[in-house]
């Protein structure tokens, strides 16, 4: 005979542990949220081995006729978003500390996962912020910022759009700093632009692997190997696809000597 | 131009801020670990250091400061590094590297590749030996305040 409720409190904590993990958090913050939130459920004996692939869970009641249950969630993709971490974090002290039923645990977490917090355009807008900046930081000149704006801008867009066909994401990467030379090529040839290298280094800062880097580095720190190593090859691979797109176009343009438009 | 580049670098924390949802209240924290962080990088540069020690003190500022922010606040402290921390991310050099690669000019690609991943290294070190010092501090004090305790139990 299952035991209904110990299985809600796990389904429960998996779920929280999945929005944490799809949204950058550390591997012990996960694990220790989904223990917070089995031990709040009156169940003991709780391990959770999280990865940022797939999180295991195994938990027992610790009465003489308690089953042990066991349970997998194998996670795919993912968006960084830093408020969901807040979020979760905040959801799992208020139901260890009150009486929330696991229903409404549930809602709650359904909430957050559907959130989004800054909307599409914002968003659009910061990558144009973040593209300028940046270009103006590696020595580009004002009408070189303008165009990295633009440039930003577009292809954070293309990155979403390629995001919502589940585009692997070194393709990704690749498009989009493909796309992002091709721009500051185009803008240097017709004499817009003075340089085009502030300009592909300032879009490029926004896919830099920033969050991958510093999560691996965490996780280190506290011993979960298995997690630093996938991130930091994660980091590696994104970086890796990013100059390989700006790569091929600066190549591609000097084969053609500027003669595709 | 040092205090433009400050400005543009925490023009960038802010936007990195928006792109992955840093909640509201804790985006002023963040600017400001950028602040001292950039500016600890030009005053080192300014003094000579190489871009990687550089990078490697503001590192230390992020991890410092983020982690006061997080106790501060009651906040998650990835929420104020990872922002922070990015504008000190080699970006440029990723982009170098395969610049002078694609040019012939190997011997520049190595060196800007060595120096990309030192940067990286630099940055690695920083937050480990921050975090980790704050740990122990952290361990220690806490022994030190149930001392008298544990000595009066005796």
């Amino acid at each position: 005979m299952i035991n209904q409720f110990q299985k809600k409190i796990l389904l429960l904590a998996v779920h929280a542990g999945e929005i944490m993990m799809k949204s950058g958090a550390e591997i012990y913050r996960v694990e220790d949220t989904i223990k917070r939130i089995c031990n709040a459920g009156n169940i003991t004996y709780v391990n959770v081995f999280a990865t940022p692939t797939g999180i295991f869970v195994t938990m027992d009641e610790g009465s003489e006729d308690s089953e042990v249950f066991t349970y997998i969630r194998r996670i795919k993709g993912g968006n960084t978003d830093l408020s969901k971490i807040a979020a979760v974090n905040r959801f799992s002290r208020e139901f260890t500390s009150t009486d929330l039923s696991v229903e409404e645990g549930m809602k709650i977490l359904d909430d957050i996962s559907a959130r989004r917090k800054y909307p599409l355009v914002l968003r659009l807008l910061a990558a144009a912020v973040v593209a300028g900046a940046f270009c103006m930081l590696f020595g580009g000149m004002p009408q070189d910022a303008v165009i990295a704006m633009s440039a930003g801008l577009l292809c954070y867009g293309f990155s979403r759009l390629l995001d919502k066909f589940d585009i692997n994401f070194f393709i990704h990467g690749f498009c989009c700093c493909f796309a992002a030379s091709f721009i500051a090529l185009v803008a240097q040839s017709i004499g817009i632009a003075s340089q085009y290298s502030s300009i592909i280094i300032g879009v490029l800062m926004i896919f830099v692997p920033g969050v991958a880097i510093t999560n691996s580095l965490r996780d280190f720190m506290s011993g979960d190997m298995v997690s630093g190593v996938a991130r930091l090859a994660e980091a590696v691979m994104i970086a890796v696809s990013l100059a390989a797109g700006a790569g091929i176009m600066l190549k591609l343009w000097d084969a053609f000597g500027g003669a595709l438009i | 131009m040092i205090s433009l580049n400050i400005l543009w670098a925490v023009l960038g924390t802010l936007g990195f801020c928006i792109i992955f949802h840093v909640p509201a209240k804790c985006i002023f924290p963040a600017a400001v670990t950028s602040f001292f962080a950039w500016t600890l990088y030009e005053t080192a540069i300014a003094n000579g250091l190489s871009p990687v020690m550089a990078t490697f003190f503001g590192s230390c500022a992020v991890a410092l400061l983020s982690d006061i922010f997080a106790r501060v606040i009651k906040e998650a402290a990835t929420v104020f590094i990872i922002p922070g921390i990015l504008p000190l991310v080699p970006g440029s050099g990723i982009y170098y590297t395969l610049y002078y690669f694609i040019n012939g000019s190997t011997e520049f690609a190595i060196e800007n590749g060595s120096q990309t991943l030192m940067t990286a290294g630099a940055i690695s070190v920083a937050l480990i030996s921050v975090s980790a010092g704050i740990r122990s501090f952290v361990t220690i004090k806490g022994s030190i305040r149930s001392l008298p305790e544990k000595l009066k139990n005796r």
